[in-house]
């Protein structure tokens, strides 16, 4: 069963008297615990369909549909209030708050859902830092970490709340090819293990290698989808 | 909200000089505003001490004619009993009590003469309540109580080149009406601090003034001393209490307390107040703009930060408040800092003060009843203080808000775009 559908979204952005057409018409569909790679050149949509997909952005038109739930239907505190729950991210510079520890930066999305009572926060935490192999890290401060713990610790703040998908701009963008290929393998093991569905942008062709499925999109429009 | 706390605080922590920077700009304005409002405060103590010291007493009681012509210091006007006044008056906690008689003359050194304010004392119990017998800076104080003696302000004195020892002749006009003058020997000068007794006073005793202006006992006035209190206001109330139970007791006379005479400069002060509250918003004003600006650094610091908070689902007015936090933090140190500042710099004034002589000696500044001499010193003024520190605090909080808004308004996407 489709935990995502997408039916022919288009985003429009208006830049002055111009307009800049991300995507058009693009149609998806992402089922349950996928590991999904979005490919294309720089400018091609890959940021803007994750934005959408994580509900950052909205579609100029079409429709997306989320586990049954038409998005269109929410308003934008339910909105805002789904991707608190059920949405994750990981980004390209890790965007770690860097006063906070490893540990009070993998609780913050709980710590921000409010649904969870302290010492919950925490033990979950402890467990997925664990998981993610920084058991030994967690009251060290992000300055104190290489790139790739840092990105260690994305992942893991990006977990801590079991979402139904993971979304992954350009993760291994600043890393080298080794801790790039470690990283993948982390995200490729939680989804193995977790069922957690991920989807993620890369450029890197060692990266796409572990995908089960790459799309690949130019000019906003998807022009390949191969599932291995 | 303990996480906003927390990454508030750490964040306020880790920007240290930015930090100091504002804080320090918050910490000598409140420093200064509360110093100038001690300042003020000395000042006012001075002058209503001066007045107190030398003309009003903490409390003056008349007779209901005399007050309203006093002007003219007529010699029409008495008190009927005046020992059953002091008696009533100690009892009501008044320290001293003594009396005057006020008089204008005119005094002459056989070449020139001058107008004086002239008053009839009681040499012995004057001191109780008012400085003058202290202010005694050359010659002796009524040596021989009942004698033609007569003590003048020193720069009476030095204005018609008269020194201790030197013959002087008073006129005046008697209780009757008609003029009279008589010699005098000048056997004090006094250096006083309200510069009416230096310029004008002219003193002699009862006992010299009952014949000269045939007085017939004749006491016009009856000042009262309390003891000395510790603040301003203090003083104020007390001496107000004591002129209401003397009232209480004479309705049929006139009681005036130092506030009710100090009545003018009272309403100067209050509007001296608000001066100083001008002062501190302007202060202020520049400790809100500092906090502007240090809060929008934070915000475009950590732009991605708030991209990230908001993508996890933290909403706009938790950010708001997140930055909102921090201003006050910054403001809270700097005024927490300011009030320190302030509160050294108070007790440094009320301790050693600062020597207001060596700019007004000379310089011919018409000071009211500001003493010219000596040092100026503060007063303890703790309401300054914890007003000092809230109004920095709630600047902070106000001036925080407006770069606050900026970053919960940030759009999600373009804050995670930022570089």
């Amino acid at each position: 069963m489709a935990i995502l559908k997408l039916s022919k979204i288009r985003r429009i952005y208006r830049k002055g008297d111009n307009e800049v057409v991300a995507l058009s018409g693009l149609d998806l569909e992402v089922e349950k615990g996928e590991f999904t790679a979005v490919v294309g050149p720089s400018g091609s949509g890959k940021t803007t369909l994750l934005n959408i997909i994580g509900c950052l952005d909205s579609p100029t038109s079409g429709e997306v549909v989320y586990d049954g739930t038409p998005l269109k239907a929410l308003g934008e505190k339910a909105l805002a209030e789904y991707r608190k729950r059920h949405v994750s991210f990981v980004f390209q510079s890790y965007n770690l708050i860097p006063v906070l520890t490893v540990r009070e930066n993998v609780e913050l999305p709980l710590v921000i859902e409010k649904r969870l009572k302290p010492a919950e926060i925490k033990a979950r935490a402890l467990e997925v830092i664990a998981e993610v192999g920084l058991a030994d890290k967690a009251d060290r401060f992000p300055r104190e970490l290489s790139g790739g713990q840092e990105q260690r610790v994305a992942i893991a703040r990006a977990l801590v709340k079991e979402p139904y998908v993971v979304l992954a701009d350009e993760p291994t963008a600043n890393l080298d090819s080794r801790t790039a290929e470690e990283i993948v393998e982390l995200m490729r093991k939680v989804n193995a293990e977790r069922k957690t569905t991920f989807i993620f942008s890369t450029h890197d062709k060692l990266v796409m290698q572990h995908a089960r499925r790459v799309v690949t999109i130019r000019d906003g429009e998807l022009v390949s989808d191969e599932r291995r | 909200m303990g996480t906003l706390w927390k990454i508030a605080f750490r964040n306020v922590l880790r920007h240290k000089r930015r930090t100091a920077i504002t804080g320090v700009v918050l910490m000598f304005g409140i420093g200064v505003y509360i110093m100038f409002g001690s300042m003020l405060a000395g000042m006012d103590r001075m002058s209503i001490d001066s007045m107190v010291d030398y003309s009003t007493a903490s409390a003056k009681v008349t007779s209901p004619g005399y007050l309203e012509t006093m002007s003219g210091t007529p010699l029409d006007f008495g008190l009927d009993n005046p020992a059953a006044i002091e008696k009533a008056a100690l009892a009501s906690g008044a320290s001293g009590t003594t009396r005057r008689t006020a008089f204008v003359g005119q005094l002459s050194n056989y070449v020139d003469a001058l107008p004086v304010m002239a008053f009839a004392i009681d040499p012995a119990t004057d001191g109780t309540v008012f400085a003058l017998e202290r202010a005694v800076d050359a010659g002796e104080w009524f040596p021989g109580r009942e004698a033609n003696e007569i003590v003048l302000g020193r720069k009476l004195a030095a204005e018609l080149g008269l020194s201790v020892g030197d013959w002087v002749v008073l006129s005046g006009r008697t209780r009757p009406g008609a003029e009279n003058a008589d010699e005098f020997v000048v056997v004090a000068t006094v250096d006083a601090a309200d510069p009416q007794v230096s310029n004008s006073g002219a003193y002699v005793s009862y006992g010299a003034a009952e014949g000269f202006l045939e007085l017939d006992g004749l006491v016009t006035e009856l000042d009262l001393a309390l003891p000395r209190a510790a603040t301003l206001d203090r003083a104020l109330d007390e001496a107000d209490a004591l002129a209401a139970a003397l009232r209480a007791e004479f309705p049929e006379l006139s009681t005036r307390s130092v506030k009710d005479q100090a009545a003018d400069y009272l309403a100067m002060r209050n509007m001296k107040s608000k001066f100083s509250y001008v002062m501190m918003l302007v202060v202020l004003l520049i400790g809100g703009v500092g906090i502007v600006n240090t809060i929008l650094m934070a915000v475009y610091a950590r732009v991605k930060e708030i991209g990230v908070l908001r993508a996890y689902g933290m909403l706009g007015r938790d950010v708001k408040s997140l930055f909102t936090i921090e201003g006050v933090i910054v403001g809270a140190i700097g005024s927490l800092a300011g009030a320190l500042f302030g509160l050294a710099l108070t007790w440094y004034m009320v301790e050693y003060g600062i020597p207001v002589g060596v700019f007004f000696q000379d310089g011919g500044l018409d000071m009211g009843n500001l003493p010219l001499t000596g040092s100026m010193y503060g007063e303890w003024k703790p309401l300054d203080i914890v007003v000092g520190f809230v109004f920095g605090v709630v600047v902070s909080f106000i001036a925080a808000r407006i770069p606050a808004r900026r970053a919960a308004r940030l759009e999600v996407t373009d804050a995670l775009r930022f570089v």
